[in-house]
């Protein structure tokens, strides 16, 4: 079942003439774990940003969970996407606790409901005990928990991740990729997840997309795709 | 193409215009006072004007462009010595100078200047120690009521800007060019000529530049020093010949000088770009220097803290000593104070709450719109305070002729003149002139934070007004308290606008300071200069912690 479809987007920032995106389309299942791999600079963070509404695309259009949020006169303003987003450095907000933290996103929500809410996410993402404390606080691995928490709370139709490993360690970036996969795949999320690390999208992702490289990058990549599944 | 395209808001202001639409107002409201005096200095002169052209115009040029240009370079030479002094030498007390040789900014000009006349005067301290110990002086040694005094005053108590920009660059940035410079064979004066000197140029002429806006908006000095000026100019016109009109045309004038010298410069700078794209240095390790070099410099910068600091508060210390009970201890001087930090208070809550709104605009727009906006808010600094107060004054004015209907609507005993007379067109004044302060303390809160935290919550539903209260405004919060307090110390020190735009019988701390010295009451002038003095030192204190400076 279609769950998020991208035609012929194209974009470029204010102020220059050569697009970082042109034409480009994509289509995602629901439930379904794409990896964008690319070089810096491919625009595939780029691809996030128009996703999420933070980044406005010259032409295309784009629709998620049945409804076109850009294209045709329409856009929809990042709030009123239902996309959630798990950001390179976390973004966890430093004067608000982990418990705050995620429960931001819930406003719309009854109080009791928000609380037990934010207790379910603290479960999956395994966070129980640390409710209280402040970002700082927190270990690497575990900052990178809560940002994935706060991004699942609301329960969006679509979760999107930049590049979610570069903080961390190579030794619990492995970890970490298990688990991620696991939490993801409970609470059957569809997830769009940029990356320059092959090892990450082999790990989590479904499927890969490669964007700005050459062909033999592109055979590698497809061949490591197969193997996976 | 529609207007909003022009302005290319991005995705994340298209929806949340209002935010726009209330910075472009309140950049108007900024601007259209500094407009209001093009606009009349366009319109035809009146007979005054062939007069104050023959005998006042040319007598106060020159003397305004040689002041400028005196303590403009002066205050180069001097803060930028002291800061290479400090930054690249290590000697005894070199840490305490490190943000000492900044306390002068602490004190206004004004207060320096009768402090320092009445110092050097026949019945003064210095001329009375002369005398006792039996050495006859020549007058005229101590005229300091003259040009090169007033560069003086000038030069001494505003050189902390050169300084402190100075200071911030080198230490910042300068270490590599130093050192590559020394390893390829120079030193002592072909280093500082050769490399230090030009890149810091564009520190120098940084520092230099809010020198010279001081100096030209500057009244209580060259009023009491007796140096034509174009301000003194403005002020005469004004109450002297109540000649409105030729005030607001000699303003104009004012204006369209200060706007061409601003062009000339931005015009000349960009053919240096280079020596700004460099970016980021390494910090710079001073050198020790050793036996008679070190205490060269130790008493150098003594001398200079002495000057500049030290000895004028000393002196009001003792005057305010002998006052302080027919000047403090009466009621009215309560109502001084209150009136001081009422107006300020006011106004710095205006400014910082239209800085707020429009730094977060500003951020949130991508392109020309941005920059512009920006540029407009602050213009106000670049402005003579009396210019400003001309401006502000005939819109007021304006405003009650178009409301003059609806004051004889309230009943017939009610003045034709409302806004003009009242507290709202000193604090309209202030936020013009003092809005760089307040914005530019925004600007750095939001630019420290960054995008990611405000994205962050838009994609966790939340909408930009709510994002600012949720997220931004409780991270910015240190930046907005710290700008906060240098503009209300800013507008508690401030003397022509407050002088020109109070309603009657309103006095602050520096209008009565000033009113004491001009009736040659200066002791009794002590006790609300140095009450200024020491507001002032609570900002250099916090200009130093917000800085960073207290660190290393």
């Amino acid at each position: 079942m279609t769950h998020v479809v991208v035609e012929q987007i194209t974009f470029n920032y204010p102020g220059t003439r050569t697009p970082v995106i042109r034409g480009m389309s994509l289509v995602m299942d629901k439930s379904e774990i794409v990896g964008v791999l690319g070089r810096s600079g491919s625009g595939k963070s780029t691809l996030l940003r128009l996703l999420a509404g933070l980044e406005t695309p010259a032409a295309g259009r784009i629709a998620i969970g049945g409804r076109t949020v850009f294209g045709g006169g329409v856009f929809v303003p990042p709030e009123a996407r239902g996309v959630g987003m798990v950001f390179q450095d976390y973004a966890l907000f430093p004067h608000l606790t982990v418990a705050r933290n995620i429960a931001f996103g819930l406003h719309r929500l009854p109080r009791a409901k928000r609380a037990e809410r934010v207790r379910q996410m603290l479960d999956l993402a395994r966070l129980e005990g640390l409710a209280d404390r402040y970002p700082h606080e927190l270990s690497g691995g575990q900052q990178q928990r809560v940002a994935l928490a706060r991004a699942l709370a609301p329960g969006p139709e679509l979760l999107l991740m930049d590049e979610p490993f570069s903080n961390l360690d190579a030794e619990l970036r492995a970890a970490i990729r298990e688990e991620l996969r696991g939490i993801l795949k409970r609470s059957g999320t569809t997830c769009l997840l940029v990356t320059h690390d092959r090892q990450d999208v082999s790990a989590i992702c479904d499927r890969t997309i490669l964007i700005g490289g050459d062909a033999a990058e592109e055979a590698a990549i497809a061949l490591a795709g197969a193997a996976h599944r | 193409m529609s207007l909003r395209d022009k302005f290319r808001l991005t995705g994340i202001a298209k929806h949340h215009q209002g935010w726009a639409w209330i910075s472009l107002l309140s950049a108007a409201i900024i601007l259209l006072p500094i407009l209001s005096v093009f606009w009349h200095g366009l319109r035809p002169a009146n007979e005054n004007w062939a007069h104050i052209r023959r005998y006042m115009l040319w007598d106060c040029v020159l003397p305004t462009v040689w002041l400028t240009l005196g303590t403009g370079a002066a205050a180069a030479v001097l803060g930028g010595a002291l800061a290479w002094l400090v930054a690249a030498c290590d000697f005894p007390l070199r840490r305490l100078f490190r943000w000492a040789l900044a306390l002068p900014l602490a004190i206004p000009p004004y207060i320096a200047a009768y402090t320092y006349s009445n110092m050097l005067s026949y019945t003064g301290i210095v001329q009375q120690t002369l005398r006792s110990a039996g050495v006859r002086v020549n007058q005229a040694w101590f005229d300091i009521m003259s040009m090169p005094g007033a560069v003086f005053i000038f030069t001494m108590f505003l050189y902390p800007y050169v300084f402190l920009i100075v200071r911030a660059f080198l230490e910042k940035s300068g270490g590599g060019y130093v050192e590559n410079a020394r390893l390829l064979g120079r030193k002592g004066a072909s280093l500082f000529f050769r490399v230090v000197l030009p890149i810091s140029r564009p520190a120098l002429a940084g520092g230099a530049t809010l020198v010279v806006y001081e100096t030209l908006s500057d009244y209580g000095v060259v009023n009491y020093f007796g140096i034509r000026t174009l301000t003194t100019a403005i002020f005469k016109t004004w109450f002297g010949l109540y000649d409105i009109e030729s005030a607001t045309r000699l303003g104009a004038l004012f204006l369209a000088g200060i706007v061409g010298v601003v062009v000339l410069e931005r015009l000349l700078r960009r053919r240096r770009r280079y020596s700004e794209t460099t970016g980021r240095g390494s910090p710079l390790k001073p050198v020790r220097l050793r036996g008679a070099k070190a205490a060269l410099a130790t008493a150098a910068c003594l001398a200079v803290l002495a000057v500049a600091f030290v000895i004028p508060v000393a002196q009001l210390v003792e005057w305010a000593g002998w006052t302080f009970e027919s000047v403090a201890a009466r009621s009215d001087f309560r109502r001084l104070a209150g009136n001081t930090v009422k107006a300020s208070l006011i106004a710095t809550a205006v400014i910082m709450v239209v800085s707020v709104i429009a730094a977060n605009t500003v951020r949130m727009t991508r392109g020309g719109f941005g920059a512009a906006l920006a540029r407009l808010l602050t213009a106000g600094y670049s402005v003579p305070g009396p210019i400003i107060a001309i401006g502000v004054l005939s819109l007021f004015i304006a405003l009650d002729r178009l409301l003059a209907q609806l004051y004889a609507g309230l009943g017939p005993g009610t003045a034709p003149l409302v806004l003009s007379l009242s507290l709202a067109m000193l604090i309209a004044g202030y936020a013009v002139r003092f809005m760089a302060t307040g914005y530019s303390a925004a600007e750095a809160g939001f630019e420290r934070i960054g995008m990611k935290y405000a994205e962050a919550s838009r994609t966790l539903g939340a909408g930009l007004t709510r994002t600012f209260f949720a997220v931004d405004l409780p991270m910015i919060r240190g930046s907005l308290l710290g700008g906060a307090a240098l503009t209300f110390v800013e507008i508690v020190k401030e003397l022509p606008l407050t002088l020109l735009l109070r309603p009657f019988n309103f006095d602050t701390l520096a209008t009565k300071a000033y009113q004491y010295a001009g009736d040659e009451r200066i002791y009794q002038a002590a006790v609300p200069s140095l009450l200024i003095i020491g507001i002032g030192l609570a900002s250099v204190f916090l200009f130093h912690q917000m800085a960073g400076g207290g660190r290393k």
